[in-house]
């Protein structure tokens, strides 16, 4: 058996295909073989109203018993935002009356309650990546398919967007810094090395950026990230770690194109960012098992003391090693940049797709 | 599952970060555990199938064993051919499924709320809601409402009321449910345990049970003096097992290849320990203990008697929960032998949790992992002591009872290459008390045995007694307090040989007895007047013979419970002296 280490994939050409979803079963926009872009809706559903429970008996001050003989709706009545659902006697005068929240049907009536469910709210569900739709999931959804660069993260937040990419930093070390973040950036997605200022993410969100792409976020950030509402990627981890000279190489390379970005993982994607590219032959597909490693494959080290830095394989020892503190593990040498092997276990090494 | 034609079984644990397997044969007509092998659960990008890393793990073994046991379709060989090929039998247990996700809806003025939260967080479950409907009017805030629908639970469980008190403020809670959840695809509803007044069973049914999967415990508070939380543990252990385990991406497949059906770890882990007490008889029992990369479990078997608690999001990697659980930062920094800065541990934590399946390299990293899982295994013994082990007057349950035999596993440990850290880190956070052996599944093979004591007995206890365990030791934990340098007690060992040595241990410390795996030898203690070494009484001494192990015989005169320095630097000081009480660590910090 080859070895397997976990991947954060990244390629500069490889054919992408997503999966969309509806959350409840709707009707489809597009049929196989039509293009889309990622604005496009591709499919449509009405998701069942919120529900509010509305305390009729506590809001005019009696029993329940009497609450229901001064209730001014029935089961199955539809009723406008503002409408009367219940009104005081003149026992209970000065109480006021009990409105509506909202343009919606009584579901139930009892217990001095009255349960009233909103009218269906359309959703839309985008292209999310422009192409070809190369399946389609009665009432459910579609697949869709792309060819571009690829760059799995490690971690992300705040949902998906599009934009074109902006790369501010001059190398994968160079922190993303606040006052790079401007109004002309509206829409971008910006990438820089790493995030060292949590400004830069309140001024992305001022500013309306397509998304923010870094290497890594400080300890700590994650909570704040996660209550913003910009998509971010973060490519390597938590700490000072630049990003991956490869994978800052490919996203330079592509700057001033379209990109989609994810920052929220689900059962269809992982945190990523796509730059959609033409390509003039069928490029491989994204591989959907984790590819065996190989002498020569480059790989990322995920633990100190060699957390961030990139390596080649040089030997793959058949029979477990003692890394540097005794713990006996199957794992690979790696030449690092400095040209010093180490022994890595396979669970502290990601290859670099 | 005839146990005549069984020879050799393969069988595999599923965990949340790592998949193992242990190839088990008759050798000289005696089952022995012959390989073992782990790899990283395939959860998640790219394959997202369990049985992808556990093909994985078997092309390992058959690496390691020189013998095929998968077919060119990667399903299993069976039985084993005569040329050696494939196997007779195929177990799995699995715990890789995340913990449940519940919502608690209660009264407000009485505890059960209290109760049924403890009952969650001793049951792989965390709470994702808390309702408590206010005494009048019981009124449903929108926001909860809300939550409830946008994200729902898995599991609802409801409780309140003494028995036979009022059930009305139930039926309603009832009703809101059925409204709440109305338009729901029933593969999304939550399923709904009901654990309160039980005169509230039969309206609380007649208004959910055709909308919901409706299941009626006991009440988790009978009466304000009464807690009662086994019958609802069970329910959430059986909807984990059931339904939680069963939607594991490749599951499907995981069942068709295993003999028997798919048991839970922590089902698993129970039928061993209870098998480890009853086998060897040990009156005091097993206190069984599983460090999790997402879990932590700890086990007590005594007789018939069986406790547990099963801590969901407290691992030593997944602990994404733990810092929001009300374990903060100085809690785990506290257990560090050397300095770092809060950033510093806060940055290593995440990156450890980003990539659960990376172990340590450094030992300010293996520190850091033990730090973790002492506070996960503190959670978890906080949780036994006061669900279990509080005495019914009300009084003391500050201290550990005393075990017999201390059963550990878990990977933190197990790949810990210094004994003495391990030690250190379970007498830290379990504080053991009296005389007890120390155990270590050093071959992460329990639960896969366990899963077999059932169907394959015989091959269980075989394995167990020969090739499972690994002895650290013997501890001598006597409870009390006195101030350091203070006289704590004698020992007197007699070793099988005649030779007899004596010490005379001060308060405070830790020291290591060298008596290796092989010997056993007869000891004598007499403690001083401020400690008891479990006979009931302090200053009471006693005779009895113990087997070396790794260590020896491990003497911890520190007291109970455990109190650390206030000062950080004391601290840290005081944790490298007793962690230079083992001879192989001995060279650190």
């Amino acid at each position: 058996m080859m070895p397997i280490a976990h991947e954060t994939y990244f390629s500069p050409l490889i054919q992408i295909v997503r999966r969309r979803v509806l959350p409840t079963a709707g009707e489809l926009l597009v049929h196989r073989g039509d293009r889309v872009i990622p604005t496009d809706t591709v499919a449509h559903c009405f998701l069942p109203g919120r529900i509010r429970v509305i305390d009729v008996a506590g809001a005019l001050g009696v029993n329940a018993a009497r609450a229901a003989r001064q209730m001014q709706v029935a089961v199955g009545d539809h009723v406008k935002a503002g409408d009367i659902l219940a009104k005081p006697s003149l026992l209970n005068w000065p109480r006021e009356q009990v409105l509506a929240p909202f343009d919606g049907t009584v579901q139930d009536v009892g217990d001095g309650y009255i349960f009233l469910r909103q009218d269906p709210r359309p959703y839309a569900l985008r292209a999310y990546i422009p192409g070809e739709v190369v399946e389609t999931y009665p009432h459910r959804g579609v697949s869709v398919r792309t060819t571009g660069a690829y760059v799995r993260g490690v971690w992300g937040s705040g949902g998906e967007g599009t934009g074109v990419l902006v790369v501010t930093a001059s190398d994968a070390a160079e922190p993303l810094t606040w006052e790079q973040v401007s109004l002309r950036y509206r829409g971008a997605i910006l990438v820089g090395g790493l995030l060292q200022d949590h400004r830069v993410l309140f001024r992305a969100q001022q500013f309306r950026l397509g998304g923010v792409v870094v290497g890594s976020v400080p300890a700590g950030l994650r909570s704040v990230c996660e209550g913003l509402d910009i998509p971010l990627v973060v490519t390597e981890g938590v700490g000072r770690i630049p990003m991956a000279e490869a994978i800052f190489r490919t996203l330079r390379a592509y700057r001033g194109r379209p990109a989609v970005i994810s920052g929220t993982p689900d059962e269809e994607k992982d945190v990523e960012v796509i730059v959609p590219l033409q390509a003039e032959e069928e490029p491989t597909m994204l591989p959907a098992v984790s590819q065996p490693l190989q002498e020569g494959a480059w790989v990322r080290l995920t633990r100190p003391p060699y957390l961030g830095l990139l390596g080649e394989i040089v030997s793959l020892p058949e029979a477990p090693r003692e890394t540097d503190i005794g713990t006996r593990a199957e794992g690979a040498m790696v030449e690092l940049s400095s040209g010093r092997r180490v022994f890595v276990p396979y669970v502290n090494m990601e290859r670099l797709g | 599952m005839s146990e005549k034609k069984i020879a050799s079984i393969v069988a595999a644990d599923v965990g949340s970060i790592l998949t193992h397997v242990c190839l088990i044969d008759r050798v000289e007509g005696i089952y022995r555990l012959v390989a073992r092998a782990e790899v990283p659960t395939s959860l998640g990008c790219p394959e997202d199938d369990v049985t992808v890393g556990l093909r994985r793990a078997v092309e390992r073994l058959e690496q390691i064993a020189q013998r095929r046991f998968l077919d060119q379709e990667g399903g299993f060989i069976t039985p084993q051919k005569d040329a050696g090929e494939g196997v007779d039998a195929f177990v799995a247990t699995a715990s890789a499924a995340s913990p449940l996700k519940c919502a608690v809806i209660g009264l407000t003025n009485d505890l059960s709320i209290e109760s049924a939260q403890h009952a969650c967080r001793g049951s792989n479950a965390t709470v994702s809601h808390i309702v408590t409907l206010g005494a009048r009017p019981r009124r449903w805030r929108g926001e909860i409402v809300t939550a409830l629908r946008e994200q729902p639970p898995e599991v609802i469980v409801m409780v309140g009321g003494l028995d036979r008190g009022p059930t009305a403020p139930l039926e309603q809670a009832a009703r809101v449910l059925t409204n709440i959840f109305e338009n729901f695809e029933e593969e999304k509803r939550p399923i709904l345990v009901f654990a309160g007044n039980q005169e509230a069973r039969r309206p609380v049914a007649d208004r959910v049970s055709t909308q919901f999967d409706l299941r009626v415990v006991d009440n988790v508070r009978p009466s304000v003096e009464t807690e009662s939380l086994v019958e609802l543990q069970r329910e959430l252990a059986g909807i984990y097992a059931h339904i939680k385990l069963a939607r594991l991406p490749g599951y499907r497949r995981l069942r068709e290849w295993s003999e028997t059906p798919v048991v839970s770890t922590a089902d698993a882990l129970s039928r061993i320990f209870r098998f480890m007490a009853r086998r060897n008889a040990l009156s005091q029992g097993v206190l069984g203990v599983d460090v999790g990369g997402a879990s932590t479990y700890v086990g007590a078997a005594q007789g018939e008697k069986y406790q547990w608690t099963l801590a969901g999001a407290l691992g030593t990697s997944h602990n994404a929960d733990g810092l929001s659980q009300g374990m903060f930062l100085e809690d785990i920094a506290r257990w560090l032998p050397v300095p770092m800065e809060a950033a510093e541990v806060v940055s290593r934590l995440e990156n450890g949790w980003l990539r659960p399946r990376s172990v340590p390299q450094t030992l300010e990293d293996l520190y850091l992992c033990h730090a973790v899982a002492r506070q996960n295994l503190l959670a978890a013994m906080w949780r036994m002591r006061r669900q279990h082990w509080a005495p019914l007057d009300g009084g003391q349950w500050r201290t550990t009872p005393p075990f017999d035999l201390i059963a550990v596993r878990g990977g933190c440990l197990t790949h810990t290459p210094k004994d003495g850290l391990v030690m250190l880190s379970l007498l830290d956070a379990l504080q053991p008390t009296g005389l007890a052996r120390l155990a270590v599944d050093w071959a992460s093979v329990w639960p896969q045995l366990g899963a077999l004591a059932t169907s394959v007995p015989l091959a269980a206890t075989q394995v167990l007694e020969r090739d499972a365990f690994r002895e650290l030791g013997t501890i001598i934990a006597p409870i009390g307090r006195a101030r350091d340098g203070e006289h704590a007690l004698q020992i007197k060992v007699i070793e099988e040989d005649g030779q007899v040595t004596e010490w005379d241990l001060p308060a405070g410390v830790i020291r290591c007895i060298p008596l290796s795996l092989d010997e056993e030898a007869t000891i004598e203690v007499r403690p001083s007047h401020r400690f008891d070494i479990g006979l009931g009484r302090a200053g009471v001494g006693g005779r009895t013979h113990v087997r070396g192990g790794e260590l020896g015989i491990i003497v911890d005169t520190r007291g109970r419970p455990l109190v650390l320095p206030q000062d950080a630097q004391r601290c840290r000081a005081k944790l490298q002296e007793w962690l230079g009480s083992f001879a192989d660590d001995a060279d650190s910090p």
